[in-house]
């Protein structure tokens, strides 16, 4: 016990996953696992998706299973019930009680008559009673071996516990359970396949830092080549997400376009292909100009095999590579709302496709250096307003969206709202440069004149003090000056 | 009396042609007249026939006898009465009259000996000018006396703060500049440098910076204080206000916020900060970051004692015109009680001046209704739009210009702003005008670093001189004595370079 690599799971503290963006995309694979019960779902989605709920989710094996359909559940209004049927069904095919109640929990708010909506307590109570005996059975083996010394047979009993803990949800015992078995790794494949395990519990904890850390530490595994090779793809993987979640778009896009396709569905326990493409597309297009998709996304044969599986991605890349913008953003759209249902993805697609979209504008006005904003609004402006040929004024909201890029400096022009143009700002850097050269010129001067004063009154000893310092030293000061006749002409 | 005058005359101003020789000759010459004035009984002497004196002594060839004379008659005419000024002191009094002429006419080399009864006699005039509550009539007097005496004005003393006061008394703001505009650098400060024992410049000699004449005992100033400096400072800066050149208030603020503390924050400063918050609002639109030399206790401490003034701040830069509003009701006793409900009333005048000229940056052109509708926080009337945009316009803070149509019908106003391309050619001048401005600031800053730099014992001959005496103490061979003796010949050294540069 005593054991335990201080570089092991506590060193990082569960709860706040410092360095992430905000705290809800923690929330959401924490109320998953029962941490966080009451949270609200975070978005309501009223339109069928276009998946089909039961070929989407067969694609999943293991606990995410239960995880996305519970997800589906609480944020579909369309699929929920559905959904969370399925999600009974899987929790109580599993060991996890606590899962199988919130399932229930959620059913009876959403189809309080539904026979699935009732606990069953005979279950519930039968699962318990075996989960204490399995889990005091491992302990006790785990205790007995560790009495014999034997490496090998310690490493089991620990993954042994380590995987019982998972099934059962105790996700926080199961990453601990996992970490105590470093000391009794021998070969780099068991260290491999110990440092797989602690990623696959902390993606579903919501524990990105730690995911980031020891994919490092898997990449850093004196492995042999073909290992390597084989580990590859679910390392990227599980990078990529952790970077999606973290926000760093640019870096997770990477991630995914570097994944191979032989990951093929080796990886259903967390994502699939199809995930890859969507992620990595999305991030892509998010954060890469258009001269980096084309030679990165599009003409990457690797992740091509990726795209294969998502063709929708594949056409919205490169409609935007064509500057495309219009069908592009349409396409996005139609897909937003099984985004919106992806357990990964949900808490980011609004920001991801904020981005496209400003992106999209930006694109757009580059080459003009004055373009009419009936023109833009044909490609930007959302279906709703511009189904009759509305005239654009100062109060559509797509002059207003432009007015807020302008304001926070996303955008370099300035809108003419006389001849209903956008005039691109001409940067005079001649004026600028001379600008600046003036400022740093006062700026400085006037910093050396306030060091200057500071050390001369500190010469002169004028500083601020406080009252009684300040009397003793007049009375010192008076003291020292009595013996000397009074100023003035006298010198 | 002829005989008085004879002995006061005998001194007069030396032509400043003159070698070290001449000017230590004149130096004794001064010398032997103030011995002769302080003898025990001449001033009861002298007062008597002051008004003789007076008339027949010229201010400015016998400034010292005219101001000894005239200090021994105030005194007498005073008496021991030292809170009520008589009525000949004051304005329009015969010897207000003869002090007024000594300080618009003195010889500045005589004066130097006289730091003290000078002092006195400004000191004076501005008490008898505030007595009869014509400050104004004072501050253009004590004014040219203080460039007179030091054209430079690099040395706070005293009458510097003195002087701030008056002007702010007499609301004669634009009297004061001269002064303000001559950057403070130094401090009297005592004259305990090693090469000075050797070396002591005759007082009436010229000289480079006014640093050698204004010292601690040469009477020029009181023994100062930290308010006093502090206090010079902020009234400078709330001159500017008054004038609103908010740039070089700033700058002032800035001086006065990042004062060298020991442990504890002045009243000042604080007020310094919260003019510091609003005039950066005013002058920059925004929150300006802190001078980083004032240390974070201190910021700290500003941050809790000016919590009012930060919030509204922050609610100016988020340009939620509600919340301004919302702040400066609720802390109008605060406004009131710290004397600045005028600068926060200005700083709710520049929001929608701010706001009109933001919009410059988003639109090219657009209709006036648009601008009350995205510039103004309340509804406004478009006239009233129109006009607050044609007076920036005027005032040159906007560049744009307003286009009426010509259809009856449709009574839009355009407002049109130019590219700032097109703004080049109007800078030129300003740009001139700025580096012109600057590169004086700089001579000034230079100069002077150069001054402290030397009192600090950093300067380059300093270096060169330790580095030659830790040469000889590294050599072993060489005694003690020896190297005392070398030590000595190395400050012999030092003064002829520093007898160069006087």
């Amino acid at each position: 016990m005593d054991s335990m690599p201080p570089d092991a799971f506590e060193s990082h503290p569960p709860s706040p996953y410092a360095g992430q963006i905000p705290g809800v995309i923690n929330a959401d694979l924490e109320s998953l696992n029962g941490a966080v019960v009451s949270t609200s779902p975070f978005v309501k989605v009223d339109d069928p998706p276009k998946f089909e709920l039961e070929s989407y989710i067969a694609n999943y094996i293991g606990r995410t299973k239960f995880n996305r359909l519970f997800l589906i559940g609480s944020c579909s209004t369309y699929l929920s019930v559905e959904a969370l049927k399925a999600a009974i069904v899987e929790a109580k095919s599993s060991k996890d009680v606590s899962r199988y109640e919130r399932a229930v929990r959620a059913l009876a708010e959403v189809a309080p008559y539904e026979a699935e909506a009732m606990l069953d307590k005979e279950w519930v109570d039968r699962t318990r009673k075996v989960v204490k005996a399995e889990t005091d059975r491992l302990e006790h083996e785990l205790r007995g071996y560790k009495n014999n010394l034997i490496k090998e047979s310690i490493r089991m009993g620990n993954e042994d516990l380590g995987q019982h803990y998972h099934q059962i949800g105790d996700l926080l015992s199961a990453s601990k359970a996992y970490s105590r078995m470093r000391d009794y790794c021998t070969t780099p494949s068991h260290i491999a396949s110990m440092l797989f395990k602690i990623i696959h519990v902390a993606i579903e904890r919501g524990d990105w830092l730690s995911v980031q850390s020891h994919v490092q530490r898997l990449r850093n595994l004196q492995s042999k080549q073909e290992d390597q090779a084989k580990n590859q793809p679910k390392m990227s993987a599980a990078l990529g997400l952790s970077q999606l979640h973290s926000g760093a778009y640019q870096e997770a896009a990477n991630s995914f376009l570097s994944t191979d396709p032989s990951l093929g569905d080796s990886y259903n326990e967390v994502l699939t292909s199809n995930d890859v493409a969507v992620y990595g597309g999305l991030c892509a297009l998010a954060s890469m100009d258009r001269n980096e998709l084309q030679r990165r996304v599009l003409d990457n044969s690797s992740f091509r095999n990726f795209l294969e599986l998502e063709p929708h991605i594949r056409r919205a890349i490169s409609f935007f590579c064509n500057s495309k913008f219009r069908p592009c953003l349409e396409i996005l759209e139609s897909y937003q709302n099984d985004y919106l249902l992806d357990v990964h993805l949900q808490r980011h697609v609004s920001t991801l496709y904020t981005r496209i979209r400003t992106k999209s504008i930006q694109q757009y006005v580059v080459p003009f250096s004055r373009v009419t904003l009936d023109s833009m609004s044909k490609v930007f402006a959302s279906r709703a307003s511009s189904g009759q040929a509305q005239p654009i004024d100062s109060k559509s909201p797509f002059v207003q969206e432009l007015i807020g890029l302008i304001q926070d400096g996303t955008l370099e022009a300035r809108i003419d709202l006389e001849k209903m143009v956008l005039v691109s700002n001409q940067a005079d850097l001649r004026t600028d440069v001379q600008t600046a050269v003036l400022e740093s010129l006062s700026s400085y001067v006037k910093e050396a004149h306030i060091r200057l004063l500071r050390t001369n009154i500190i010469r002169a000893g004028l500083e601020v003090r406080q009252l009684s310092d300040e009397r003793k030293q007049s009375h010192t000061g008076s003291g020292a000056k009595h013996p000397r006749p009074p100023t003035g002409m006298l010198q | 009396m002829a005989e008085y005058l004879s002995q006061l005359t005998s001194v007069s101003p030396c032509l400043h042609t003159s070698t070290p020789s001449d000017e230590e000759d004149y130096d004794k010459h001064i010398r032997d007249l103030i011995t002769y004035l302080q003898q025990p009984n001449r001033p009861s002497e002298l007062s008597s026939v002051s008004g003789y004196l007076l008339d027949n002594l010229d201010p400015y060839l016998h400034s010292l006898s005219y101001l000894s004379v005239l200090h021994f008659k105030i005194q007498s005419v005073q008496g021991d009465n030292k809170t009520r000024l008589s009525k000949q002191v004051c304005p329009g009094g015969e010897l207000w009259i003869k002090a007024v002429r000594l300080l618009r006419g003195f010889d500045p080399f005589q004066i130097r000996y006289a730091g003290h009864e000078w002092r006195q006699l400004i000191e004076l005039v501005i008490q008898a000018a505030q007595a009869v509550s014509k400050p104004l009539l004072a501050v253009s007097v004590v004014r040219d006396a203080m460039l007179r005496l030091d054209p430079s004005s690099e040395v706070l003393t005293s009458v510097h703060t003195a002087f701030m006061r008056l002007t702010l008394i007499a609301r004669s703001y634009s009297l004061a500049l001269p002064i303000l505009e001559r950057h403070i650098c130094h401090f009297p400060t005592l004259t305990g440098q090693a090469y000075q024992k050797y070396h002591q410049p005759t007082l009436c000699g010229e000289h480079e910076s006014s640093m050698t004449f204004l010292t601690d005992g040469s009477g020029f100033s009181k023994k100062l204080t930290y308010r006093d400096h502090l206090q010079f400072f902020l009234y400078g800066a709330m001159i500017y206000m008054a004038l609103r050149k908010w740039d070089r208030a700033l700058h002032y603020l800035s001086i006065v916020i990042s004062c060298p503390v020991t442990n504890t924050v002045s009243k000042i400063m604080v007020e310094g900060y919260k003019k510091w918050v609003l005039v950066s609002l005013l002058g920059r639109g925004m929150l300006v970051s802190h001078p980083h030399l004032a240390s974070s206790h201190v910021i700290r401490a500003y941050k809790a004692l000016a919590k009012p003034y930060t919030l509204l701040a922050d609610a100016f830069e988020k340009c939620d015109f509600q919340r301004i509003e919302v702040e400066v009701n609720a802390a109008r006793s605060i406004w009131h009680a710290d004397n600045n409900i005028g600068l926060v009333q200005q700083v709710m005048c520049a929001f929608s001046k701010r706001m009109t000229l933001r919009l410059g940056m988003t639109f090219s052109a657009l209709t006036l209704a648009d601008v009350a509708q995205q510039a103004s926080h309340r509804p406004t009337s478009l006239n009233e739009v129109e006009s607050l945009v044609a007076s920036l316009v005027m005032s040159g803070a906007l560049n744009a210009v307003m286009l009426h149509s010509h259809n009856d019908d449709d009574k839009t106003t355009m407002v049109r702003f130019c590219s700032t391309v097109e703004l080049r050619c109007f800078q030129e001048h300003d740009t001139r005008e700025q580096i012109v401005q600057d590169s004086q600031l700089l001579d000034v800053v230079g100069r002077s670093i150069l001054y402290a730099n030397r009192g600090l014992e950093l300067s380059n001959e300093n270096f060169l001189f330790l580095q030659k005496s830790m040469r000889w103490s590294d050599n072993p061979e060489k005694g003690s004595a020896r190297a005392l003796d070398e030590l000595a010949s190395g400050i012999d050294i030092e003064e002829d370079i520093m007898g160069d540069t006087h």
